[in-house]
């Protein structure tokens, strides 16, 4: 053996662990997400009949966030402030929460449940919160009675799914759970209807757009609906996102590591039931963005809710302005971003369950 | 500081009224040592187990734990791949508040864990991918990383081969000698109990147990009323040392004399 | 409770702060446009005193459907209207009188744009067209709903020129008075009203209705042809029930029904001596006409059926319309009450037409505004043939 070769053989191989990149810079993913999402918005104010660009976009925007007085000659003229302000950044505000709040909502149910395949509107919240705010609307409460009555709903509607897989013993069982939400849905989804029946006819028009998911009619009381519950619930739910990986793992394993698995659950439907509520009392219900938009943030970061939380929230703001963005631009008649979700949510998922299926998720 | 750290008198459970899964159990574990639960499954050790941990409340008598405890349960299904290092960290949960997130000591604490364990080439690996030995001392681990006083193994080696089984049986005895922990465990090997365990509780009926030092208990007597089979008792030296262990004699074989005859006489 | 490890475990909170900042900044005041210099006031439906800057730039009518065809009858101003409507009304727009009249109007493509009201994309998006234009004042219908209260919380000049409460024919004079006024010739709108009011009391001066011992139960009502099963008729209330018929000698064969949507079978209850079909063949939402009803297997039971007493309303959008509300009376008495009247509706629209416009309509045209080609075969309907009365013998021509 010449010198060369016992030299290489002499050089002992090193077991360093090996960061998958998602490890290292996983991140980096939420934060460029974020500033995508703030980027996104004020290219979305640029949409519309009333011609704007971007860079008078965002300046009429960072002036308005900023906490000092309006200029008094500003250079923008006042047609293009009252586009921004009254018109383009309510709705965009809307649409951009709703799809942080439904991201969210969708990530701390799959990871609660221990199953990918769920998401608010299949497990009942939403058609709980509708048939709540439908009532509300019936009885011609104010905003925060709306919220207040979906809320409610929602809470109802989850605790009606967990009896009822509790009554099938399936409470551990989250293929049961998913089936209860599913029935529980579809009633409420029913009485809801049954409120539109024997509504008075002014009174149904508005339900009817409504039911279908839509951002049209957005206005500075809108957006106070649904942010303050969003921004707030959204942030309880960061502070707890590490222990939706604890909840994740099981009843039993989870309590043996010292969590209080019936408190943390419940607060976490509390918090759901909250943000799913206000997103349906001001938009309709909009389903598939908490089932689709968890499982691509997924692929981006991991299952550690760490990073996972985060990404799904920012990706949901995304996912949810781009949609609203092209029913304002390109389709002529005023689709309902309902219907959009759906249509572009079933192919995804189906992909998804499809590919991951072929690689496995559960391992037993 | 008291010298039991699990203490019943008097327990029974039973999930349905007059459904006795047992009763009038007691028995004591001693700090540090290894105890060993043996019975047939249906017997209710994992109700016991239930109990132990808190998850369920004795419908009858007393039990008095002191001391933090850890699981490590039989199977182990996780619905998303979390790496090696997630899962371990996810033991510091009594350490990180409940708005909080885990801190750096908490990151290393968990690499101690698997340093500790010879593991930390897998730390980022995904769990999912693991053998099944390495997950039962990823679980280790993690049990380790909480800081708990009290191991309580359910089954630890049923899904495991041979290789495996030993290894975790080592770690077993190497947790409660090294570092003092006070180990817990069922199982459906009596020889692994009789190889590891300080102090057996066998599960013989509703109302029937036994309960002290594995050598006391486990007699060919016992362990026939317990699983109803023959256990042979097999006296052995290994390094200078004297161990005892246990073997099944196949019914079979009385009435297959002449065939084992051949096989032995072979060998010998 | 809350310790922070890393500044990189609080990085979602960057994002929702600026989120919660922007939405705070909505809370500013609404940006509003600074009054005019020169002004008049205008009085609109609503009781609101609104400021039209002078000299008037032109009217921009923010309303579905028969506005721009209405405003030019009132206002007689074609040059003030800056925005008509999308394609859809001007396709409706194109059937009406007013398009003859004021062929400029149809033709010019600025007045139609599609995006400011494309009807179910919502008021904000039309808000936002709407802005693009810079008219003396935006025109619509008193109800809360559309564009029109944004842009006047903004401070832009919004005259609404129908209110909702208005009675009948109060809800008809009002939008001429105010439409007029806006353009600076309210006198237009008082001449039309009281032209209005003297066709109808010549036409009670020839008729004689309260000595009528006849009155012939009517069902005015619509059939879509697209879809067969919802049937609209004109139900008790309105202006053609309480206002026209009593004065045409009629009688409403729906009286009873409170509902405007029927079914077949309801129809066929009622069973009317005469059946006025309204909306036309072409055009954006194509009606059922008398052919094809007289051979829809389900009315054949009808006793108007059988008479084939079935005709199409003249176009024109009547009875909302001050111009030619008098000339669907007078149409509808002809046709029930042929003894009682001269055939004389084609003079008194060709009248109409060239006193107030000075616009001479021709025959050709009369025949398309009284679908000649649809009621010609129905019973009663020589009388409004071109050459009825040259054509008829001994009888004085008037």
């Amino acid at each position: 053996m010449t010198e060369a070769t016992i030299e290489n053989r002499a050089v002992p191989t090193v077991s360093v662990p090996r960061l998958r990149f998602t490890q290292r810079y996983g991140w980096v993913i939420p934060l460029l997400l974020g500033a995508l999402v703030l980027l996104a918005m004020l290219a979305s104010l640029c949409i519309g009949a009333y011609p704007l660009r971007f860079g008078r976009a965002a300046q009429i925007v960072m002036r308005l966030a900023w906490p000092f007085p309006m200029p008094a000659n500003p250079p923008w003229n006042i047609k293009e402030l009252t586009v921004v302000q009254i018109i383009r950044l309510p709705r965009v505000l809307l649409a951009t929460l709703a799809g942080i709040g439904l991201g969210m909502s969708g990530t701390a149910l799959q990871g609660m449940m221990r199953n990918p395949l769920v998401g608010p509107d299949i497990v009942g919240v939403t058609s709980g919160a509708a048939f709540g705010g439908v009532l509300a609307m019936l009885f011609d409460w104010p905003p925060a009675g709306i919220i207040a009555l979906a809320f409610l709903g929602g809470m109802v509607a989850m605790f009606c799914t967990f009896s009822l897989a509790k009554l099938a013993r399936g409470e551990s069982n989250s293929m049961i759970l998913i089936l209860a939400g599913v029935f529980i849905g579809a009633f409420f989804l029913a009485a809801a209807g049954l409120v539109q029946y024997i509504a008075p006819d002014s009174v149904t028009r508005t339900i009817t757009y409504w039911l279908l998911g839509t951002f049209v009619g957005a206005d500075q009381q809108k957006v106070w609906m649904i942010a303050i519950p969003t921004l707030f619930g959204g942030s309880m739910l960061m502070t707890l996102r590490w222990r939706l990986n604890l909840l994740s793992l099981g009843d039993l394993d989870a309590k043996t590591l010292g969590i209080n698995v019936g408190m943390l659950r419940w607060s976490i439907i509390a918090l759901v039931s909250l943000i799913v509520a206000s997103q349906v009392a001001v938009s309709g219900i909009i389903g598939w963005v908490g089932l689709v938009v968890p499982h691509c943030a997924r692929m981006l970061v991991g299952p550690d809710h760490r990073r996972l939380l985060p990404t799904a929230a920012m990706l949901g703001g995304l996912f949810v302005l781009g949609l609203d963005d092209i029913t304002r631009s390109v389709v002529k008649a005023e689709l309902p971003v309902g219907v959009l979700t759906a249509l572009i949510g079933t192919p995804v998922i189906c992909i998804l369950f499809w590919k991951t299926q072929s690689k496995g998720w559960e391992h037993e | 500081m008291n010298s039991n750290v699990v203490h019943f008198e008097d327990l029974g459970h039973a999930y349905r009224p007059s459904r006795w899964v047992f009763q009038n159990y007691n028995a004591t574990v001693k700090r540090g040592s290894t105890f060993a639960l043996l019975g047939p499954n249906g017997c209710g050790k994992t109700t016991l187990l239930k109990i132990m941990l808190g998850a369920l409340k004795p419908t009858k008598g007393t039990i008095k734990v002191e001391g933090r405890m850890a699981f490590v349960p039989q199977l182990f299904h996780v619905t998303f791949d979390y790496s090696v290092l997630d899962m371990v960290l996810m033991g510091r949960a009594k350490h990180v508040g409940v708005f909080s997130q885990p801190s750096a000591a908490d990151e290393e604490a968990a690499m101690a864990s698997l340093e500790r364990f010879g593991i930390t080439n897998l730390a980022h690996r995904p769990f999912h991918e693991l053998s099944g030995g390495q997950r039962q001392l990823v679980i280790f681990a993690r049990a380790l990383v909480s800081e708990a006083d009290i191991l309580i193994l359910d089954e630890p080696t049923s899904a495991l081969d041979l290789k495996n089984q030993i290894v975790v049986l080592d770690w077993i005895t190497r947790l409660s000698h090294q570092d003092g922990l006070t180990v817990l465990f069922t199982t459906h090997h009596p020889h692994h109990a009789l190889a590891v365990a300080d102090e057996v509780l066998l599960m013989l009926g509703k109302k029937s147990f036994a309960y002290g030092e594995s050598g006391d208990v486990l007699t060919e007597e016992n362990l026939h009323t317990l699983y109803g089979v023959d256990l042979k008792l097999l006296p052995f030296e290994h390094k200078g040392l004297h161990h005892e262990t246990l073997v099944p004699v196949l019914p079979h074989l009385d009435r297959e004399a002449s065939r084992s005859a051949e096989r032995f006489k072979i060998r010998a | 409770m809350i310790n922070t490890n890393s500044p990189r475990e609080l990085l979602w909170l960057g994002p929702f702060a600026c989120i919660a900042l922007v939405a705070l900044g909505l809370l500013r005041p609404l940006p509003s446009f600074a009054p005019p210099a020169r002004s008049r006031i205008v009085m609109d439906a609503a009781g609101r005193s609104v400021q039209i800057e002078v000299p008037y730039r032109g009217t921009a009518i923010t309303w579905w459907g028969s506005f721009p065809n209405w405003y030019l009858q009132h206002t007689h101003a074609p040059e003030t209207v800056l925005y008509a409507g999308g394609s859809r009304d001007r396709a409706f727009f194109s059937n009406n009188i007013m398009s003859w009249v004021y062929p400029q109007v149809v033709k010019n493509d600025r007045l139609w744009k599609d995006n400011a009201i494309a009807a179910g994309r919502g008021p904000y998006v039309e808000v936002e067209s709407l802005l693009a234009f810079d008219p003396g004042a935006y025109i619509g219908a008193g109800s809360s709903g559309g564009p029109l209260p944004l842009l006047r919380r903004v401070g832009l000049p919004v005259v609404h020129t129908w209110d909702p409460h208005r009675k009948l024919e109060e809800g008809m004079f009002e939008p001429a008075r105010i439409e007029s006024a806006l353009v600076g010739h309210p006198e237009r709108g008082e001449a039309m009203i009281s032209r209005y009011r003297q066709s109808f009391a010549e036409l009670n001066q020839e008729l004689k209705p309260s000595t009528l011992s006849n009155h012939p139960r009517i069902l005015m009502m619509g059939d879509f042809v697209r879809d067969k099963i919802h049937l609209s008729v004109v139900g008790p209330k309105g202006m053609y029930s309480e206002v026209y018929y009593p004065r045409v000698g009629v009688a409403n064969a729906a009286i009873g029904f409170m509902s405007t949507t029927m079914d077949a079978e309801r129809i066929l209850a009622m069973d009317p001596d005469i059946v006025f079909l309204y909306g036309s063949n072409n055009g954006p939402i194509p009606m059922q006409g008398p052919e094809s009803f007289l051979q829809d297997p389900r009315w054949k039971g009808m006793k108007a059926v059988r008479d084939r007493r079935v005709y199409r309303l003249p176009s024109g959008d009547a009875p909302g319309n001050l111009l030619c509300g008098p000339i669907l009376a007078r149409w509808m008495a002809e046709i029930a009450h042929p003894d009682q009247l001269q055939p004389r509706t084609r003079e008194a629209l060709r009248k109409i037409i060239e006193d107030d416009f000075g616009y001479r309509l021709n025959d050709d045209q009369i025949d398309i505004v009284l679908h000649m080609n649809e009621n010609s075969d129905q019973p009663g309907y020589e009388r409004f043939t071109r050459n009825y009365n040259a054509n008829q013998e001994g009888k004085p021509t008037q």
